[in-house]
Formats: structure tokens, C-alpha cells, sequence
């Protein structure tokens, strides 16, 4: 991961990506959040909408209870404004089922719909009460009196006419006076108490009235017209009186049958609406509190989930910063310490530790010239010490010889010898001339250090060639062969260096290498998947491998003969 | 029993159908399109009645059916409001007292010396129980001083002739099936077992009797004349069935037939009292309403057909056609489908298959599906009705449906008993 992450993406990218991903997951637990709440929200809503419901529908109970109650009073005290009331409460009830009906659901629809019916017969029948009652207010205070006056003006009109003539006749008159008052007393006391007795007692008062005014009809001084009048006001007193009683018990019934079992089916349909609705908000509220466990739960671990993923992620985008940031520091370290084989993180992409890289990288390769320089500088130091040496030592040769001779020749010059002591000069000037070469081999080594490096590809074919060519007469004075293979490489070097070392090689071996059958140079090429290797061969005596270092020295000289300087391997090896 | 096709087509007026030869005296009536008005309630004023009686009369027939009290209160105060009223016989009382309706000549009824000794006497047989209450016979003749006696006379005061003995029903799904006359008790309507799932039906004059039939069968209290209450035994019955109420035992009580079907469908009831009708439609519907034969009797009811006090001249020739007309037979062929006897009910058997005859009246197991008055199948092959044949049932009354002098004492008492 973090490699894929170091590999294809940028820095900058893993940095606006952790920022981006840190967004996303903060935004996404805001949307789960939102989501979650807003279902709760809805849900507590929905429970506080019930609980409404459940308020009003419980409602219907204590309206029905006072409807009926408003009911009552009027039916037994005649009360309009309790009459009143009981419509006020049923337009209430009406309005409030109308606002549940618009927003309730089909299950309890039915149960609303029942509710609702229930509601309506109950008016219904209390509407009828009130006509029943009113058409009962009406034969009781104005038929049944009317019938009652009637009956008793035409008695008294008749025991007035008698004027006590017939005393038979007379209490016959005032037997039914006071049947029409026991009527009447029964009548009242039967509205008042509702006691059926009276009703009867009421009838056969008037059927012992009728008996009367039998008994006076068949007697032959009865006035039969007046008679008749007063049984057709009784028949009526009696018939608005029964009237009057059946609209009673009507009412009564509607009122205590009918009309209470519309309240108590009205009331048991709200409750069980109430119950259906409480259940429904029960059902909910539980949901809700399932909802908030399970919401928090889900948040709970999609928090900690997003918050593992976005440690994983920062972990991840910080480990590919930090990595190659670690690995370059080392790295920088181990440069600035001057190392030069410190090994630079492997980062392909061109961020901007990939530009750190690639300065490490410079830093590397300046720290590796450096190192060079260095080495060169040891070298070069290693060879000074070695040459002020040997400089001073084979520099002294001459000079003591030279010194040698000339103390000689003093004392030869002294002891008048003078041709021995001028046969002596010769030794001197040899030395002299020794000493004088070695400067000039200084002067050339030192020249050889400073000269033009520029390379280029050189055909060594071609360029051995040409050597060859231009050391002919030179080889054929000293009857020596040079053999080149005809396979050389080409070469990526300094042109008159490279021709530098053959010509040294060439010198040394007609120095060091002729021998009675005369000397021999070959020049051959051998490679490898990286280098070419060129090397020498001739018949000469031959180097002990104990050697092979040393001859690379300055001046260092395997043997006497020929006393030749030996800078000429060491100039090889600079090249 | 097609209500709602009834109640659509009640108001109109048939077309007058050919008069039937069997009622010669209606044809001027049925020249001069009289119209008979017939107050009443849903049990018997049903539209193939009415359809078959202008088919047969020839005149114009309406019928106007309402609930219990509202035409009770109509018969017992509008009396030109009416030609005939069809109730019950708790109702003759208070029309009689109304003086609302007039009295029925027996001379002119064609087949009174058909009815059934159970109206003219009181029983059906020697043997049988008189029964509580206002039965028919004592109501039915009017005396000569124009109250109404068992005394024979030409007047009656209502024509006989649908009755039935009720009882309660329950859902044998639900509870076990009691045996007739032997478990099967009005004690089960108190019962714990079912408490909160009993109902009972609305109306003092029959509920209050089951309500005193379960009080007295539990052994709770005894009546000196379960048939017409004292106030000190209304109050006592009443404190244990509002205490009862109070716990919960009743679910409620019904108004009306379909609503005690819709009770026991819906599973809100197991136990109530019931009419025939509901029974047979529960069993129509699948569910197994066995109507019970308690051991302490039934509680019977007994129809009654009233000739109004305005009812005169041609109407009352069209009214007397009436009511000979449902003694005729097949109206009590009909309304024997739904459970119901009529009080000649030999005159109806040649309108009545011979299995429906042994299943309705005889008691014994139905040979073949038979349907009800609603044209449906309401009993199966093997049904046995339930407290077996007319005799037996008959011979079986506690109590007949009565207004009681504390009549007017017991409706706030019903009232609190509702409401509690």
C-alpha cells in the first residue's frame, strides 16, 4: 500500500487526498447522522401527531359523557340550553373527527367511520327526543289543561244549573270533579315520578268518570247534549293525557336505551380507535427507541470505522511521506558525512521528494568526485612523498658520485695528477648528465598530470596502426617487431595519453626486453560485459608478480640494466 | 332476509298483481288502488313478504320498518299514521293503554279456529310451562270491559301469528357445546369464562329478562314473578349487572340483528343473546352459532298484528285481507326459513318441503341443505335444530318478553346497566 502509494501517487496528491478523504468521511457521518435523525425526527413526530389523536379520541368519551349528561337535564328539567349544549359538543366531536379523518390511515378508518356513525344516529335520536319532548310539553301544558278546564267548566256549568235541586244528581257531578282531580294528580305525579302506577290509576279514574256519566245519561232528566260534551272532553282529556304518557316513555326509551347505547358504542369504538392509535404510537415510540440503539450503534461504528479507516489512511499517506523522507534524510546524512556510496531511495515520481531525490542524487556525485578528487589527492600526495624520496635519493646518486669524482679529481688535481684527475671529469659530467635527465623526466611527469583530459571514441585499430607506422625506423634500428591484433576495441579516452602509454610501453620493452634474437611487442584486446581489457606482451624477462605494484612507482627500476629512468610504467598507470 | 333490497324498494309502490281468487272482498280495493300502510319492524316487514302479498291481494302494499321504539312510539301515538302495526306482544299493553288500535273481529279471520292452542291458552300442550310475563293469551281477548283478559271472546286485541322461543347463542368454535335442557344455561351469560365477550340485546323488555335468567339460574337472587319485577328486585338485579358491567364482563349490548352478527363475527362477542335469524346467518357465514336450549327455559316472544284505531271502511277490509292472508300458508312457510313458527302452521307445511318441515318444526336432522329466506344455504345436511321440535321448545318458556309495571323504573336503569 504505501509502496503503491510512493510508486503512482504525488505528494501533493496524498496530502489533498488525505484532506479530501477526511471530508468525505466527515461529511458522510454528517449524512448518516442527518439521515438517521431526520427518520427520528419523522418518527417522533408521528408519535406526538398520535398522542394528539389519542388525546382527542379519548376526548370523545368525556364529550359523549357530557352530551348524555346535557342530554338528561333536558329530558328531565326541559332545559333549551341543555338541549343546546348537546348539539355545541356533537358539531365539536364532528370537527374533531373530520381532523383525524384527514390524516389517518385505512386500518382505523373503520373504526373512525363507526365512531362517526354512532355519533350521528345518537343526534339523530336526541333530535327526535326533543320533538318527542316538545309534542309531550305540549300535551301536558296545553291539550291535557285545555281538556282538564274544559271538562271541569262543563261539570261546574251543570252543578250550577242543578242549583242544588237533585242532591243525587249533584254528587254525582261532584264525584266526577273529583275524578277529573285525581286524574289530573295522577297525570302529574306520573310525569314527576315516572311511576306507571299513576297511569294506571289515571285511566281507571277516567273510566270511573265515563261510569258516571253512564249512570247520568240513563237517567231521563240528564241533559244528554251536555253529557255528551263532557264525555267527548273526557275521551279527548283522556287521549292527550295517553299521548302524552307514550311520548314520555318514548323519549324515556330513546333517551335510556337507544340513545345510551349509541354513547356507550360511541365511546367504545373511540376507545378502541384510542387503543388502535395508542398501539400504533406504541409500536412507533418502540421502533423509535429500536431506531435510536440501532442509529447509535451504526454512527457508533461507522464513526469508529471511518475514524479507523481515516487513521489507516493518514497512517498510510503519512508513511509514504515520511518513508522516502527518512530513507533521504539517512541518505542526506550519509552525504553530508561525505559519503559517496550512499544509496539514494529509489523515487520515480517527479514530486517534491522526487526532486530531493534527484538532489541527493547530485549530492551523490559530487560527494563521489570529491571522493576521487580525494584519492587523487592521497595518490598524488603518496606519489610526492615518493617522489620527493626518491627524487632526493636517486637525485643524490648523481650527486654524490658527481661529488665522489669530483673529490677524486681534487685530490688527483692535488697530487698533480691532472690527466687521471681530467679522465675523471667524464664520470662527473655522466653524473651530471644522470641527474639532468632525471630532472627532465620530473619536469615531463609533472607535465603529464596537467595535460588535456578531453575524450573522445578512439578506434585503437587505427590509432595503433598509426603508431606502428610512425615507429618503423625506430623498430627496425633495434630490430625489434611490434604486433597488434587486428580486434582492437573502441575506446572512450584522451587520444595523446592513450598514445602516451603505448610509446612508454614500446620504450620500456626495447629497453628491458631485447634480447639476442632481438625484441618483441604484442598489443591484443579481451572484453567483457563492461570492460575492455588491452594488454602487452613481450619477450623480455618478465616481471615477478610480487612487482606488478611496485614498477608503477616513480622511478622504480626492476633491475640496473639498462639504467633507464622507470617513469615510464608509472606514467602508464596515470593514464 | 333481503334488508338493504327492502329497505331500497320499500317505499315504492307495486304494481298491482292479479288478485287472488282466495280473497274475492279486496277487488274493489284493489280498483280503487288502495294502499295498505304496515308499520313495523324488520322481522317480518321484508320485501318478498310485501311482494308476495300484492301479488296475492292485489293492492298496494307499503311496508315501514323501523327499530323497536320508534315504532312503538309511531303505533302508540300516530295512529292514522298506520292501517296495521307488526310487534311484538310486550307491546299490546301500551298500544291498548294508547288506545291506538282497535279490536280484531274473530268472525272475520278465516283461519282462527287454526291458531295454536299456545296463543289462545297459554300452552302448547297440557304439559308445557305457562311461562312468565305477558304471555299472548292473557293479552289477547278483549273483556267486555274493554281491558284485555285470557277470558274468550269474539274481540282480540292483535292477530297471531309469527313467535319463537329465544335464547342465547354462542360460538361453539370458541366454547364447548353444552347439552340441550340439560348444561346449556342462561347462567352462561355471567359466566367468568367469558368475561368481556358477552353480549346482550338492547331492549329492557327482553334483555332485562335474559339479564334476570342468568341472576337466577347463577342462584345470585330469585324473583317472586320473574315477569313483572318488583322496584326492590329491578334495584338488586341491576346492582349485580352494573357491578358485573363495571368489571368488564359485557362487551356491550346490540340494537339490531346485523349488529349482533357483526359482533360474533368479529370475534368482539362468543356469547349473547340472540334472534333466530342472526343465528342462521352465523351458521350461513361458517361459524358454528349454536342457539341453546337452556335448562331453565326460553325466553319466548310472541308477534302481533294490530289494526289501528284510524283503520276503517275499505282499508280495514283490506287489513282483515291482510291478516288472513299470513295464515294463509305460505307466509309462514317463509318466515319458517328464518327460524320463526307461525301460529297455524299445518296451513303452511304444504308450502314447506317435507325436509324443511321435519328440520323446523319436527327437531329432527335436515336430509338436504335447506336456505333461508335470503335465498342462501343455512342449514346443512345433518343439522338438528337446536332445542328440538316446536313442541318441545314451546313446551319450555321461563319467561315471555313483557312491559312490566316498573317499566319506566327500569330505563335509567337499563340506562346506567349501558353505560357502566
Amino acid at each position: 500500500m504505501i509502496s503503491l502509494l510512493i510508486r503512482k501517487v504525488s505528494l501533493k496528491k496524498r496530502i489533498y487526498s488525505g484532506y479530501i478523504v477526511t471530508g468525505i468521511v466527515a461529511f458522510v457521518i454528517a449524512l448518516l447522522s442527518y439521515g438517521s435523525l431526520s427518520t427520528l425526527v419523522g418518527d417522533f413526530h408521528s408519535v406526538v401527531t398520535f398522542s394528539r389523536y389519542v388525546e382527542e379520541i379519548m376526548s370523545f368519551s368525556a364529550h359523549m359523557s357530557e352530551m348524555q349528561r346535557q342530554a338528561l337535564i333536558y329530558i328531565y328539567s326541559g332545559h333549551n340550553a341543555a338541549g343546546d349544549r348537546v348539539g355545541e359538543i356533537y358539531v365539536g366531536m364532528l370537527e374533531g373527527i373530520g381532523r383525524i379523518q384527514s390524516k389517518e390511515k385505512s386500518d382505523t378508518i373503520d373504526s373512525i367511520k363507526e365512531t362517526e356513525k354512532y355519533l350521528h344516529a345518537y343526534y339523530n335520536t336526541f333530535q327526535e327526543v326533543r320533538t318527542q319532548r316538545k309534542l309531550q310539553q305540549r300535551l301536558v301544558r296545553r291539550e291535557f289543561r285545555k281538556h282538564a278546564t274544559k271538562a271541569q267548566l262543563l261539570i261546574e256549568e251543570r252543578i250550577a244549573a242543578l242549583q242544588g235541586n237533585d242532591i243525587d244528581r249533584t254528587l254525582q257531578y261532584y264525584r266526577m270533579l273529583n275524578f277529573l282531580l285525581q286524574i289530573e294528580k295522577n297525570a302529574y305525579r306520573y310525569f314527576d315520578s315516572l311511576d306507571g302506577s299513576f297511569v294506571h290509576a289515571a285511566t281507571e279514574r277516567i273510566q270511573e268518570t265515563r261510569e258516571v256519566i253512564d249512570i247520568l245519561s240513563k237517567q231521563p232528566q240528564g241533559n244528554q247534549r251536555r253529557l255528551a260534551e263532557i264525555a267527548s272532553v273526557l275521551t279527548c282529556y283522556e287521549s292527550s293525557f295517553l299521548e302524552a304518557v307514550q311520548r314520555t316513555r318514548g323519549y324515556l326509551y330513546l333517551v335510556n336505551v337507544v340513545m345510551s347505547a349509541q354513547v356507550y358504542e360511541t365511546i367504545y369504538q373511540a376507545k378502541r380507535l384510542s387503543s388502535m392509535i395508542a398501539g400504533r404510537s406504541e409500536y412507533i415510540q418502540e421502533r423509535m427507541l429500536e431506531n435510536i440503539t440501532t442509529i447509535f450503534h451504526f454512527l457508533l461504528f461507522s464513526a469508529i470505522s471511518l475514524l479507523l479507516f481515516i487513521g489507516f489512511f493518514s497512517f498510510f499517506i503519512s508513511r509514504s511521506i515520511t518513508v522516502p523522507l527518512n530513507r533521504l534524510t539517512q541518505t542526506f546524512r550519509r552525504l553530508a558525512s561525505g559519503s559517496s556510496e550512499a544509496e539514494i531511495p529509489e523515487y520515480v515520481l517527479r514530486d517534491e521528494l522526487g526532486e530531493l531525490t534527484i538532489a541527493a542524487g547530485s549530492f551523490k556525485q559530487r560527494n563521489i568526485a570529491l571522493e576521487e578528487s580525494r584519492k587523487e589527492l592521497k595518490r598524488s600526495n603518496e606519489e610526492l612523498e615518493q617522489f620527493v624520496y626518491t627524487v632526493s635519493h636517486d637525485l643524490k646518486s648523481p650527486i654524490v658520485t658527481s661529488m665522489g669524482f669530483i673529490g677524486i679529481i681534487r685530490k688527483l688535481a692535488s697530487q698533480g695528477k691532472y690527466e687521471q684527475a681530467v679522465a675523471k671529469l667524464d664520470r662527473v659530467a655522466s653524473a651530471n648528465e644522470r641527474m639532468s635527465q632525471l630532472i627532465r623526466d620530473l619536469l615531463e611527469l609533472s607535465r603529464v598530470g596537467r595535460m588535456d583530459m578531453a575524450k573522445k571514441l578512439l578506434d585503437l585499430n587505427k590509432l595503433l596502426s598509426n603508431f606502428a607506422e610512425s615507429q618503423t625506423i625506430r623498430l627496425r634500428s633495434s630490430g625489434f617487431s611490434l604486433l597488434i591484433a587486428s580486434d582492437l576495441p573502441v575506446i572512450y579516452a584522451n587520444e595523446s595519453r592513450t598514445l602516451q602509454v603505448f610509446e612508454n610501453i614500446l620504450s620500456n620493452t626495447l629497453k628491458y626486453a631485447h634480447n639476442e634474437e632481438g625484441g618483441m611487442l604484442e598489443i591484443h584486446a579481451a572484453g567483457d560485459e563492461d570492460w575492455w581489457y588491452i594488454f602487452c606482451k613481450d619477450n623480455g624477462p618478465g616481471i615477478p608478480l610480487e612487482y606488478h605494484e611496485k614498477i608503477f612507482g616513480l622511478f622504480y627500476r626492476l633491475m640496473q640494466m639498462p639504467k633507464e629512468p622507470a617513469s615510464g610504467w608509472l606514467w602508464s598507470k596515470r593514464s | 332476509m333481503n334488508r338493504r333490497s327492502f329497505l331500497k324498494k320499500s317505499s315504492q309502490v307495486g304494481a298491482a298483481a292479479l288478485a287472488a281468487t282466495a280473497f274475492p272482498r279486496i277487488l274493489s280495493a284493489r280498483n280503487r288502488k288502495l294502499t295498505l300502510r304496515i308499520v313495523g319492524t324488520h322481522v317480518t316487514l321484508q320485501e318478498k313478504i310485501r311482494q308476495q302479498a300484492e301479488k296475492d291481494l292485489g293492492i298496494n302494499i307499503e311496508f315501514y320498518p323501523g327499530g323497536s321504539a320508534e315504532v312503538l312510539l309511531k303505533a302508540s301515538t300516530d295512529p292514522d299514521s298506520f292501517d296495521l302495526y307488526e310487534q311484538w306482544s310486550n307491546s299490546i299493553k301500551i298500544l291498548w293503554q294508547a288506545r291506538t288500535i282497535q279490536n280484531i273481529d274473530i268472525n272475520r279471520l278465516i283461519y282462527w279456529n287454526e291458531i295454536s292452542s299456545l296463543t289462545k291458552t297459554g300452552r302448547i300442550t297440557e304439559q308445557a310451562k305457562l311461562g312468565f310475563g305477558d304471555a299472548p293469551y292473557k293479552l289477547l281477548y278483549v273483556q267486555p270491559d274493554d281491558k284485555l283478559g285470557s277470558t274468550k271472546s269474539d274481540k282480540i286485541s292483535f292477530l297471531p301469528y309469527v313467535h319463537n322461543a329465544d335464547s342465547f347463542g354462542y360460538n361453539a368454535d370458541i366454547i364447548e357445546q353444552g347439552i340441550p335442557y340439560t348444561t346449556e344455561s342462561w347462567g352462561w351469560l355471567l359466566d367468568k369464562r367469558f368475561h368481556g365477550k358477552v353480549a346482550v340485546i338492547n331492549a329492557p323488555t327482553i334483555g332485562l329478562f335474559d339479564l334476570a335468567l342468568a341472576v337466577q339460574a347463577r342462584g345470585e337472587m330469585t324473583f317472586q314473578d320473574i315477569g313483572n319485577m318488583t322496584r326492590e328486585e329491578v334495584d338488586q338485579l341491576f346492582e349485580i349487572v352494573i357491578a358485573k358491567k363495571r368489571q368488564g364482563h359485557f362487551r356491550g349490548v346490540w340494537s339490531s340483528v346485523a349488529q349482533s352478527v357483526e359482533l360474533m363475527s368479529s370475534d368482539d362477542v362468543v356469547l349473547q343473546s340472540m334472534f333466530s335469524p342472526g343465528v342462521s346467518t352465523l351458521n350461513g357465514m361458517g361459524i358454528p352459532c349454536v342457539y341453546a336450549a337452556p335448562k331453565e327455559g326460553y325466553r319466548a316472544w310472541h308477534g302481533v298484528m294490530c289494526l289501528s284505531r284510524s283503520c276503517t271502511g275499505k282499508r280495514l277490509d283490506a287489513a282483515y285481507a291482510f291478516m288472513n292472508w299470513w295464515l294463509s300458508g305460505w307466509p309462514g312457510a317463509f318466515i319458517a326459513r328464518q327460524g320463526y313458527y307461525i301460529s297455524n302452521p299445518l296451513r303452511s307445511r304444504p308450502f314447506m318441503s317435507e325436509a324443511e318441515w321435519d328440520y323446523w318444526y319436527e327437531g329432527k336432522p335436515a336430509t338436504e341443505f335447506l336456505k333461508g329466506t335470503d335465498g342462501r344455504v343455512s342449514v346443512q345436511p345433518g343439522n338438528i335444530r337446536s332445542g328440538g321440535s316446536y313442541i318441545q321448545r314451546f313446551e319450555n318458556i321461563a319467561v315471555w318478553n313483557t312491559v312490566m309495571d316498573t317499566y319506566e323504573y327500569t330505563l335509567p336503569k337499563w340506562s346506567e346497566f349501558v353505560l357502566a
